[in-house]
């Protein structure tokens, strides 16, 4: 078995605007350009970056939610961009999802146990092996019996997570997307389901690609780390590296800005200024330019590549070497 | 120190058909001039109700059955609806967490603010206009003219906020309740906005009641915080002191709860169990069920607030029992 369970490839993904058909111009969305990444089979690689980055475009495109532009996935050594319908569907088994919202992503009218059994059906479980793996996943994500014939509604934010998860292992995939999942939930039941992830991984060898807003939650869990901005993949390396020793400007600016506990007044320090340009008409260049600190004639007309700056740390920024001597 | 806004004793309960529901269970806490104060809690902690309290802005069917809001001295629950309008927008501000549906999506930024104006102060025209440049400049905007001719849509989420900042600020309050101004922004983002009020406090001597469930927002922005918890204040203390050596099992276990750098590989320590359905009917402390340290006691009466110092209380009978061994 390969080691390499996700490897992405030069990924572009352009969403399409309406409109443009007078001027013969169409707009698109450039929502991620030329991403390359991999996932170590049994890691988890966090994805960080704020709204409109990319990274949840870039997870859905993993689990071929999302059909992309341009580029190449190999899942377990398989091309699944070239796949058939068939083929694909047989693969999703191996990838699961599981979403922000636990309330919008299973069905008011519909028990806990029949939203369950569904992906059992789906992909042809004989059906008297339903309630033994569905009994089993329960206990595993620490709910009960009890549960299975209750409604959404009936059941907390947190159970309801817990649900969400226990139906992406029901498969027992390789790959579990989380995206964003305690984001909708309180600090002290986002602890729970932080330790149950935790916990599950290591005792099913799960592999994760975690995707949050959130640095401390990601920071809490991931092996490794990716930083987007923009779509474009600015820093990836080990969490300690990226936390302690950032290489990018804008990782800098993005942990600087995390508001932590015992760190009193650091309002008093400068914010990164601006807002995040237009994923319609980026900046050219170094995309991060317009905000950047450190950012010189260089950074506006050429655009820097992801490139190695320390040992297993990649950063996309030409001055990233000089700022960290 | 004279207090700018007085919360004694409030009580606010929700009149459903299956019975009545105390979401606000006698809270007090105090504010000064040019403070920022910090409400800290979980979702339908009743953090949220408190804010709008002040304002009297409670929708039906909830209402406030006791206790007293005092601001300037004046007990703002016995205005006429009249004299209220006056002091909402006037005296005191509010600020709301999504900025985009808090702002008229068919009107002009200009426009909106103008009609604040309007409402409050007997401006012409142009002493008029030059007052929203000079507000939409103090909140940091770039590009004036261009925000002014602006739809709320044609601004970006935080450009949005510091909008809102601005139409709170223009009447110059003395106090602005701002409901978890940031939640709905991205960090970066979020970083300008409480640099920006710090700065609205520190230069104009304004006071701001900051609600958010986000303890790193407290610890960075606020001079005292009060921890709520099921319609109850479990601590208050300054913000630094009470992030330091807080005395409430709550608060620790909130605490103990974050991820940080620090307890990275390990197991965090979640609170066990989840916040009582119906606080008001809860004869002993409202975190009794899911406390670590309880004991036979919290079950039977509530805990009075102690002094741990003058500056810091907790309802918590542990607390009782370490100031009298002391």
């Amino acid at each position: 078995m390969p080691n390499t369970l996700i490897q992405v490839e030069n990924l572009v993904k352009h969403f399409p605007l309406p409109g443009g058909w007078l001027t013969g111009q169409r707009r698109v969305v450039q929502a991620l350009e030329n991403v390359s990444i991999d996932i170590q089979r049994g890691e988890v690689l966090g994805l960080v970056g704020e709204s409109g980055c990319g990274k949840t475009t870039l997870g859905r495109c993993i689990l071929h939610l999302e059909q992309p532009t341009s580029g190449h996935i190999h899942f377990d050594g398989v091309d699944i961009t070239a796949l058939s319908k068939r083929e694909l569907r047989a693969k999703r088994r191996d990838m699961q999802i599981v979403f922000q919202n636990p309330l919008a992503s299973l069905s008011p009218r519909r028990t806990i146990k029949q939203s369950l059994i569904e992906p059992l059906q789906t992909h042809g479980f004989p059906q008297d092996e339903w309630m033994t793996r569905i009994n089993t996943i329960m206990g595993r994500v620490g709910l009960g019996a009890q549960h299975l014939s209750r409604y959404p509604h009936e059941l907390s934010g947190g159970q309801l997570q817990r649900i969400s998860v226990a139906r992406a292992l029901l498969l027992a995939p390789q790959l579990l997307v989380l995206d964003e999942p305690t984001s909708a939930l309180d600090v002290s039941i986002q602890a729970q389901i932080i330790n149950l992830l935790d916990e599950l991984r290591h005792d099913m060898g799960l592999t994760y690609l975690f995707i949050s807003h959130d640095l401390s939650v990601i920071e809490h869990l991931s092996d490794r780390i990716g930083v987007m901005y923009l779509g474009k993949l600015v820093e990836l390396g080990k969490t300690e590296d990226v936390i302690n020793r950032p290489t990018h400007p804008y990782t800098k600016a993005l942990l600087q800005a995390v508001p932590r506990v015992g760190e009193q007044g650091k309002a008093s320090h400068e914010p990164l200024e601006g807002n995040v340009p237009s994923p319609i008409n980026p900046p050219t260049g170094c995309r991060f330019h317009t905000r950047c600190p450190i950012a010189e004639l260089l950074c506006r007309e050429t655009e820097p590549l992801l490139e190695v700056k320390a040992t297993d740390q990649w950063s996309a920024c030409h001055f990233a070497d000089k700022e960290t001597v | 120190m004279s207090a700018l806004l007085e919360v004694e004793n409030l009580h606010i309960a929700f009149d459903t058909p299956r019975g009545t529901l105390q979401v606000v269970n006698d809270v007090s806490f105090s504010i000064a001039a040019g403070e920022i104060f910090g409400l800290v809690g979980e979702s339908g902690c009743g953090k949220s109700v408190t804010c709008l309290s002040i304002l009297r802005l409670i929708p039906k069917p909830g209402a406030i059955t006791k206790g007293q809001i005092k601001f300037q001295g004046d007990d703002l629950l016995k205005k006429s609806n009249r004299a209220m309008r006056r002091i909402r927008g006037n005296d005191i501000a509010m600020i709301f967490q999504d900025p985009f549906t808090s702002l008229n999506p068919v009107f002009k930024v200009g426009q909106q603010l103008l009609n604040v104006l309007k409402q409050h102060t007997d401006l012409n025209k142009q002493a008029a206009t030059a007052r929203i440049l000079d507000v939409l400049d103090s909140v940091g905007l770039p590009d004036i003219e261009r925000v002014i001719k602006s739809y709320p849509h044609e601004l970006s989420g935080g450009q949005q906020q510091r909008v809102m900042i601005a139409m709170a600020l223009i009447s110059e309050p003395r106090l602005i309740v701002a409901d978890e101004p940031t939640t709905a922004l991205d960090v970066t983002i979020q970083a300008q906005i409480l640099h920006l009020l710090r700065e609205l406090c520190d230069a104009h001597g304004i006071s701001v009641l900051l609600i958010t469930h986000d303890l790193g927002v407290v610890s960075e922005v606020c001079d005292r915080s009060a921890v709520l918890y099921a319609g109850k204040v479990v601590e208050t203390a300054p913000t630094q002191v009470l992030l330091a050596n807080p005395q409430h099992p709550y608060t620790q276990g909130l605490l103990a709860a974050l991820p940080i750098s620090s307890k990275r590989g390990t197991q965090l320590q979640a609170i066990e169990g989840t916040v009582p359905a119906n606080p008001g009917s809860i004869k002993g402390c409202v975190f009794a069920s899911r406390c670590p340290q309880v004991h036979e006691r919290c079950y039977d009466a509530q805990p009075a607030h102690y002094a741990v110092n003058p500056e810091h209380q907790t309802a918590c009978y542990l607390v009782e029992e370490g100031v009298s061994d002391a």
